[in-house]
């Protein structure tokens, strides 16, 4: 009796991570372990359904054992159809009716932090941009300043659009800053993202704009040096950044 | 007597038979028994090893485990008078371990699973050599029992086990992947590693 023979006959009293370990062993052990029929034997314990065709429904019955009965693995993204190359963004920002910012910002110049915060930004949001959710943030040079008695109404508008196709996405629609806050000095404002229809069922994804300003002593005035924007609802890393960009209704 | 079945005679008188007391070995095998009571042996037959070895075994043990020795009693091929039978792919050594196996289950059968699995155990407590060995034999004789206790053996040699250590269990020196090959297999299966 070869070997072989012994193995064919203790591989059917394995379960199905130990036949998947016997597949790896040596190039012997798997052409002996790949027998479809030893498969269809765990699939039909496992999901006694599933073997009443005749024919196994995936392609073997061992890659549907290995489809379904492995341990979960994080789902991993795919590579994002766009790059920041492929975008610019046009970010407008007014106080009340005066244009205190309007810019088109390509893609490229959005980088995920400050290389080195101007000095003069309190501590608290230093450490806050170098935080590692990943947020898209713009110096904003020459600096531009809020009078304080119209800070209640300052609102930003941000659209996007991408050179591939020629279309325009919408990110913030027409939103105030309405929440201030004061210990790291940022102003916040949010909208909910229109996705396209092509992925129905995703709502309450928002994208946040922050105002970065000085810590200066003087409470009138709001001295923005940066802007930032991030998605932190749902991406935050690069990739799924991008992802949420180009699933965003396109026209 | 003759009209009596000798095997369940063999069974009675077994479990009557004397045990060992206080050291001693007082022990009266039921066939001398049969021997007093009767006046004639218990059947028993040759085993001939590879190395021409001659081992003589209770027939009724034999016959109760191997399905070959028992077709070839019932067939009449074997000649109780001169016969052996040759087993020549059986060495003496694996030989007597199977003899031991049988006489051993044929004995105690009546024992509690517990106890017989705890034998089982200690008896399969071999080099891989002789488990390699012990199964070619039982395969060859069908024995059916020790034939399923070896392969659950090694079932249990490689159940739970990273592929690593199953290579050196099974002294798997060369496993015939290509480098691509191993690297997608350490990818597929990480945590076997």
């Amino acid at each position: 009796m070869a070997f072989e023979e012994v193995l064919k006959a203790v591989f059917p009293l394995l379960d199905g991570a130990d036949l998947a370990s016997c597949m790896a062993v040596s190039k012997q052990w798997r052409d002996i372990a790949s027998d479809d029929y030893l498969w269809k034997c765990l699939c039909s314990n496992r999901w006694p359904s599933m073997c009443k065709r005749p024919n196994p429904p995936s392609v073997t019955y061992y890659k549907l054992y290995q489809t379904f009965c492995r341990r979960q693995h994080r789902r991993t993204l795919l590579p994002p159809r766009i790059s920041f190359d492929d975008l610019e963004f046009f970010i407008d920002i007014w106080a009340e009716t005066t244009l205190l910012f309007s810019e088109v910002v390509p893609g490229s110049v959005l980088q995920p932090g400050f290389k080195i915060p101007p000095s003069g930004v309190c501590d608290l949001l230093k450490f806050h941009l170098e935080g590692s959710e990943y947020k898209m943030t713009l110096p904003v040079e020459p600096r531009f300043t809020i009078p304080a008695g119209q800070n209640q109404n300052v609102s930003v508008s941000v659209m996007v659009g991408r050179k591939d196709s020629n279309k325009v996405a919408r990110i913030i629609n027409k939103s105030m800053f309405d929440y201030i806050d004061r210990s790291s000095y940022r102003a916040l404002a949010f909208d909910y993202l229109d996705i396209s229809p092509v992925y129905p069922f995703l709502s309450g994804i928002r994208a946040w704009i922050s105002l970065l300003f000085m810590e200066d002593g003087n409470e009138e005035v709001i001295d923005v040096f940066g802007i930032q924007m991030d998605f932190c609802d749902v991406a935050n890393s690069k990739e799924e950044v991008l992802w949420l960009l180009d699933m965003l209704d396109w026209k | 007597m003759t009209q009596l079945d000798r095997l369940s005679v063999y069974h009675w008188l077994n479990a009557w038979c004397i045990k060992p007391v206080g050291g001693a070995l007082v022990r009266q095998e039921p066939e001398y028994i049969l021997l007093a009571l009767m006046g004639s042996p218990l059947k028993k037959i040759m085993l001939c090893s590879s190395e021409k070895e001659i081992f003589s075994v209770e027939e009724q043990v034999m016959v109760q485990h191997s399905v070959i020795i028992n077709n070839m009693i019932e067939d009449g091929s074997y000649n109780h008078e001169e016969s052996k039978i040759p087993l020549d792919c059986v060495d003496s050594k694996t030989l007597k371990k199977v003899i031991d196996y049988c006489t051993h289950h044929t004995h105690h059968h009546n024992d509690n699973q517990e106890d017989l699995e705890a034998w089982d155990a200690q008896f399969l407590n071999v080099d891989s050599n002789g488990l390699y060995d012990l199964l070619m034999a039982a395969n060859y004789l069908e024995i059916r029992n020790l034939l399923d206790l070896i392969y659950g053996t090694i079932k249990n040699m490689i159940k739970g086990k990273k592929i690593d250590e199953i290579r050196r269990i099974f002294n798997i020196k060369d496993h015939g992947f290509t480098p691509e090959e191993e690297e997608q297999n350490r990818k597929e299966y990480p945590h076997f590693y």
